[in-house]
C-alpha cells in the first residue's frame, strides 16, 4: 500500500514539477489518429481523450529494445516511443491502464510496469509496422533483459495494434 | 576418551540430521521449481485461444465480404473487408510462427495455413478499391473453408490439451507425493533435531543443576574446614577464596582479604618459594612444600601448603591447603636427631669393626701359616698369600680356587685320603698330614663354623716331622739296641756258659785227679779244654764281626769273581769238616761272573751252609744250586731240617735272635744277621722260605758283572 503511494506521490510530483513539455498544451493530432489516451489524463486534445498521430508519437523520442519474443522465433530489434514518455505527455495520474487492440484484445497494464521502461514500437527490424504485422503500435516489454518479464502475466501485456489506452 | 567419542558420534547424528533434512528442502524445492517452470512454459490454451481468435476474424472477415458483395456500405471502417483482412493476417501470421507453428504442423495443417495466408496476402490489395461481388464471394467462400479448418484445428489442440493435462496432474501428482516424502524427511530430521535440542537443553539443565549442587557442596566443605586453610587465587595471585581454616591460621577473614593480592596479605606468601610454587600452580604444576615459621601467637610452627592447579570457567586459577603440621614436624625432628645419634655411633661401630677386620686380616697375612676362608657354597672368602703360594695350589688351581678345587689340589700329595675328593654339603672336618713336596710336610685343617663358613688352616710341620722322624729313628736304634744287648746277654749266658762249665769241669777234674790222673786221659781232658776254648773263640770273634758291622769298619772291596768257583770251593771245605753231612751242588757248567766283595760273599755262603747243616739233625742233606734269571745270579742253600716257625720267620735276620726250635742248638743269632748285612751292602738280599720241621729254602742275589767290570776291577 506504501508502495502505491510512494509511486502516486511521484507521479504527482512528476506531474506538478513536470517538464515544460507536459506543460504544453496537446497539439491536435494531423494525421491519422493511431492511438487514444483517456481516463485520469492532464493533457488532452479532444473532450476527454488525448489523440495521437504517428508524428506526434514520434516526436515524444525515440528508444529500441533488441529481444526474443513468445510469438515469433529469434531476436527482433525493435524501434519505438517509451511507453512512459507518451504516458508523461499527457499528464497521467494512475496506478494502471486498461490497453485495447484494434482487435478487440484488452488487458490491464499496472504503472509499475513502467520500471521496465516498455517500449511503444512502431518497427521491428527497421520495417514499419502494419496493422497485418501487429502495427501500428506493439507494446514491447524488453524481454530478454528481466528473468521475471519471462511469465505469462507479461506475456499477455504485449498488445500488439495497440490503439487505445485507458488511464485508471 | 569415551565421553568425546559419545561427544563426536551425537555431533556426526546431528550433522547427519541436518544435512537430510537440507537434502530433502532441496529436493521439494526443486520439484516444485520444476512444476512451477512447467507451469510457466504452458501456453497450449493461448495457442488454442490464439486459434479460435482466428477462426473468428476468419468469421468476421467472411460475413464482412458477404455484405460487401451485396454491395452494402460500411459505417464503421473496421467493419470493411481490408481492415478485416489485415486483423486476419496478422492473426493468421502469428498461427505460422514460433511454438504455434510446431503446434499446427504437429497436426499436419500448416501448409494448407501458409496457403491460405499466401491467398489472403494476394487479396489484401484488392480489398482497397471497390469490390467486385464475385472475387468477393469466391474469397469468402475460402475464408469460411479457413474457418473450418481452424475449428477442426481447436478440436485437435483442445484433445491433446486434455490428453496432455491428464497426463500433467498425473506428473503433478507424483511430485506431490514425492513431495511429501521430503517433507516427511523433513519433518522427520526437524523432529530429531528438536528432540536433540531439547535432550541437550535437558542435559545442560541437569549439567547445571549438578554444577550448582556440586559448588554447594564444595563451598560446604571449604567454609566448615577449620583445621586446614584453603585458598584460590588467580593470575594475578589475587585471593578469590578465603576459607575459614585461613581465618584460623593467619587471623584474616575472608573480608579484607579476598580480592587483595596474597603477597599483601600475609609475610609468609612473600617467601619466594611459596610465591614461586602459587604462580607454577597457575602454570599447571602441582607442588608440594613446608614453610616453617611464627604463627599469630609467636610460637614457632611449620605449616604444609599444597598448591594445584585449578581449571574453572575457562580460566586459569590455582588452589592451596595450607594444613598446620607443627606436631609432626616437630616429631619428625626429634626422629632426625636420634638417627642422626644413631648414624653417628653406627659409623664409630663400623670403625672399629673395620679396624679389628684390618689388624685381623694384617695378623692373618703376616702369620706363618696359610689361611683361607669359603663360604657355605665353596665361594673363597680370603686366602692369604702363604696358602696361595703352597705348592699344590700355585699348580693346580691358583686362578678359579673353590672350596671342592682347593682340597682337589691336595688330593694327590701322600698323606691324603678320598674325604678330599668326596666334599659335599654334609661337610665333616677334616685333620691331614700332608707331604706337600719331598721333604715338605702340612697340616691341613677344614674346619666348619657356625654360620657355615668354612676356614682352612695350612700349617707347615716339615720340621716337626723331621724332628718325630729322627725322634722315631733314634728310639728304634735304641729299640733294636736294647733288644741286641737283652739277646746278646741271653746267648752269651746260654753259649759262653757251655764251654766255660767244659772249661772249669775239665780243670777241676785234673785238679782232682792229680797224680792220678793219665796220660790218656789228660789228653782228653785238655783236648775238650781246647774245643771248648775254640768254641770260645768263634764266639768273640762272631761278636767282634757285629761289633765292626756295626761300627761300619767293615769295607766293601768288590771285583768280579766266578761265583760257581767260589760257592764249589766252600763245598768242599765244609765237605771235609761235616763228614756226615750230604752236600749236593747244582751250577751251570759255565762260569757265573758276578761282581761282589768274594771274602764277605764266602762268609755268607759258610754261614748258610754251616746252619743248613746244624739244623738238620743227625742226616744232613743240604742242596746248593746257583743260576742266572736275567742280569742277576742267584744262589740258593735248601735243607730238610728242623724249619722255622711261621711266626719267627720274619724275625730271624734281627742280631742275637734265634727261632725256639733252635733252642739247644749252639749259636749266636748273629750269622744271619751279619750275612743280611753283607748282603744289603751289595745291593742284594737273602730270601727265606721256611716251613717247621720241613726245612728251610734261603736265597741271595747278587748282579753278574760282564767282561769289562772284570778287567777294570781287575
Amino acid at each position: 500500500m506504501r508502495g502505491y503511494v510512494l509511486i502516486i506521490l511521484t507521479l504527482l510530483g512528476l506531474t506538478c514539477g513536470a517538464p515544460a513539455g507536459a506543460a504544453e498544451p496537446l497539439p491536435m493530432p494531423k494525421g491519422r489518429v493511431i492511438l487514444t489516451i483517456t481516463g485520469a489524463i492532464a493533457q488532452m486534445n479532444a473532450p476527454g481523450e488525448a489523440r495521437f498521430d504517428r508524428e506526434m508519437i514520434e516526436a515524444l523520442g525515440a528508444a529500441s529494445i533488441t529481444t526474443s519474443s513468445a510469438w515469433t522465433d529469434g531476436v527482433q530489434l525493435f524501434e519505438g516511443v517509451p511507453l512512459k514518455a507518451v504516458l508523461d505527455r499527457v499528464g497521467a495520474a494512475g496506478t494502471s491502464m486498461t490497453a485495447s487492440a484494434l482487435n478487440e484484445y484488452e488487458i490491464v497494464i499496472p504503472f509499475e510496469d513502467l520500471k521496465f521502461s516498455p517500449l511503444l514500437a512502431m518497427k521491428a527490424d527497421g520495417r514499419v509496422l502494419t496493422i497485418r504485422d501487429k502495427g501500428p503500435l506493439w507494446i514491447v516489454y524488453p524481454r530478454d533483459d528481466y528473468e521475471e518479464l519471462r511469465d505469462n502475466r507479461y506475456e499477455s501485456r504485449w498488445v500488439w495494434q495497440l490503439n487505445r489506452l485507458h488511464v485508471e | 576418551m569415551t565421553v568425546s567419542l559419545k561427544s563426536y558420534r551425537t555431533a556426526l547424528v546431528t550433522l547427519v540430521a541436518i544435512a537430510s533434512m537440507v537434502a530433502c528442502l532441496v529436493f521439494t524445492v526443486a520439484r516444485l521449481l520444476d512444476v512451477e517452470n512447467d507451469l510457466r512454459s504452458e501456453d497450449t490454451h493461448t495457442n488454442l485461444w490464439q486459434i479460435t481468435q482466428t477462426q473468428f476474424e476468419a468469421s468476421l472477415l467472411a460475413e464482412s465480404l458477404a455484405r460487401a458483395a451485396a454491395h452494402e456500405t460500411f459505417a464503421d471502417p473496421e467493419q470493411a473487408p481490408d481492415f478485416r483482412i489485415a486483423i486476419l493476417v496478422s492473426r493468421l501470421a502469428v498461427l505460422l510462427e514460433g511454438p504455434q507453428a510446431r503446434l499446427v504442423e504437429h497436426f499436419g495443417h500448416l501448409g494448407d495455413l501458409k496457403r491460405s495466408y499466401l491467398q489472403l496476402t494476394l487479396a489484401e490489395p484488392l480489398m482497397q478499391g471497390p469490390l467486385d461481388p464475385a472475387f468477393a464471394l469466391q474469397l469468402r467462400a475460402q475464408t469460411r473453408g479457413l474457418a473450418q479448418e481452424l475449428r477442426d484445428i481447436a478440436n485437435k489442440v483442445m484433445i491433446l490439451n486434455r490428453e496432455q493435462g491428464a497426463l500433467k496432474r498425473s506428473m503433478y501428482l507424483r511430485v506431490v507425493f514425492e513431495s511429501l516424502a521430503f517433507v516427511i524427511g523433513i519433518v522427520v530430521s526437524a523432529a530429531f533435531l528438536l528432540l536433540r535440542l531439547f535432550k541437550g537443553v535437558h542435559e545442560a539443565t541437569q549439567a547445571r543443576r549438578l554444577l550448582r549442587q556440586e559448588q554447594e557442596l564444595s563451598d560446604l566443605v571449604i567454609n566448615n574446614i577449620s583445621n586446614q586453610g584453603i585458598i584460590i587465587f588467580d593470575e594475578q595471585l589475587s585471593c578469590l577464596l578465603w576459607n575459614p581454616g585461613m581465618e584460623t591460621m593467619l587471623g584474616l577473614n575472608a573480608d579484607n582479604t579476598v580480592g587483595h593480592r596474597l603477597q599483601a596479605l600475609a609475610p609468609i606468601f612473600e617467601k619466594t618459594e611459596v610465591a614461586q610454587a602459587l604462580t607454577e600452580a597457575i602454570r599447571g604444576t602441582s607442588a608440594i612444600l613446608e614453610d616453617v615459621g611464627l604463627s599469630p601467637q609467636g610460637q614457632a610452627r611449620c605449616l604444609e601448603i599444597n598448591c594445584f592447579p585449578l581449571h574453572i570457567a575457562e580460566r586459569r586459577l590455582g588452589i592451596a591447603f595450607i594444613r598446620d603440621i607443627t606436631e609432626q614436624w616437630e616429631a619428625r625432628k626429634q626422629a632426625e636427631r636420634q638417627n642422626f645419634d644413631l648414624e653417628i655411633k653406627v659409623q664409630q661401630r663400623t670403625a672399629a669393626l673395620q679396624q679389628a677386620e684390618r689388624r685381623l686380616i694384617a695378623a692373618i697375612e703376616t702369620a706363618p701359616d696359610g689361611f683361607a676362608a669359603f663360604d657355605w657354597t665353596g665361594r673363597l672368602l680370603f686366602a692369604n698369600e702363604q696358602i696361595r703360594s703352597a705348592e699344590p695350589v700355585t699348580v693346580w688351581c691358583a686362578e678359579d680356587m673353590t672350596l671342592a678345587t682347593f682340597l682337589r689340589c691336595f688330593a694327590m700329595c701322600e698323606g691324603a685320603d678320598e674325604r678330599l675328593l668326596t666334599h659335599d654339603d654334609t661337610f665333616v672336618d677334616i685333620e691331614l698330614d700332608l707331604l706337600i713336596r719331598e721333604g715338605s710336610w702340612a697340616h691341613l685343617s677344614v674346619t666348619t663354623v657356625d654360620g657355615g663358613t668354612i676356614f682352612v688352616r695350612l700349617t707347615d710341620i716339615s720340621g716337626y716331622k723331621q724332628a718325630a722322624q729322627a725322634l722315631q729313628s733314634a728310639l728304634d736304634r735304641e729299640r733294636e739296641t736294647t733288644g741286641a744287648y737283652r739277646n746278646f746277654v741271653s746267648m752269651v749266658s746260654h753259649q759262653f756258659r757251655t764251654p766255660l762249665a767244659i772249661l772249669d769241669s775239665s780243670a777241676q777234674r785234673i785238679l782232682r785227679r792229680g797224680e792220678s790222673l793219665t796220660q790218656d786221659e789228660l789228653v782228653v781232658r785238655v783236648q775238650r779244654i781246647r774245643s771248648a776254648t775254640k768254641r770260645l773263640t768263634r764266639l768273640v770273634e762272631s761278636v767282634l764281626n757285629a761289633a765292626k758291622l756295626d761300627a761300619g769298619r767293615i769295607e766293601l772291596n768288590p771285583a768280579s769273581c766266578n761265583l760257581v768257583d767260589l760257592v764249589w770251593d766252600i763245598c768242599e771245605r765244609q765237605r771235609e769238616l761235616s763228614s756226615h753231612a750230604e752236600i749236593r751242588f747244582d751250577a751251570p757248567e759255565t762260569a757265573v761272573q758276578v761282581y761282589c766283595d768274594s771274602i764277605l760273599i764266602e762268609q755268607v755262603v759258610i754261614n748258610l751252609l754251616t746252619n743248613a747243616i746244624k739244623y738238620s739233625g743227625e742226616t744232613p742233606v743240604v742242596e746248593v744250586r746257583i743260576w742266572m734269571d736275567g742280569s742277576r745270579a742267584y744262589c740258593s742253600v735248601r735243607d730238610w731240617g728242623i724249619g722255622i716257625p711261621a711266626d719267627e720267620v720274619s724275625r730271624i735276620f734281627e742280631r742275637f735272635y734265634r727261632a725256639r726250635t733252635a733252642t739247644g742248638i749252639a749259636g749266636t743269632g748273629i750269622g744271619l744277621n751279619f750275612a743280611q748285612k753283607i748282603m744289603h751292602l751289595h745291593g742284594g738280599e737273602i730270601q727265606v722260605e721256611s716251613y717247621e720241621a720241613a726245612g728251610s729254602l734261603f736265597t741271595f742275589d747278587l748282579p753278574m758283572s760282564n767282561v769289562d767290570q772284570s778287567q777294570q776291577a781287575a
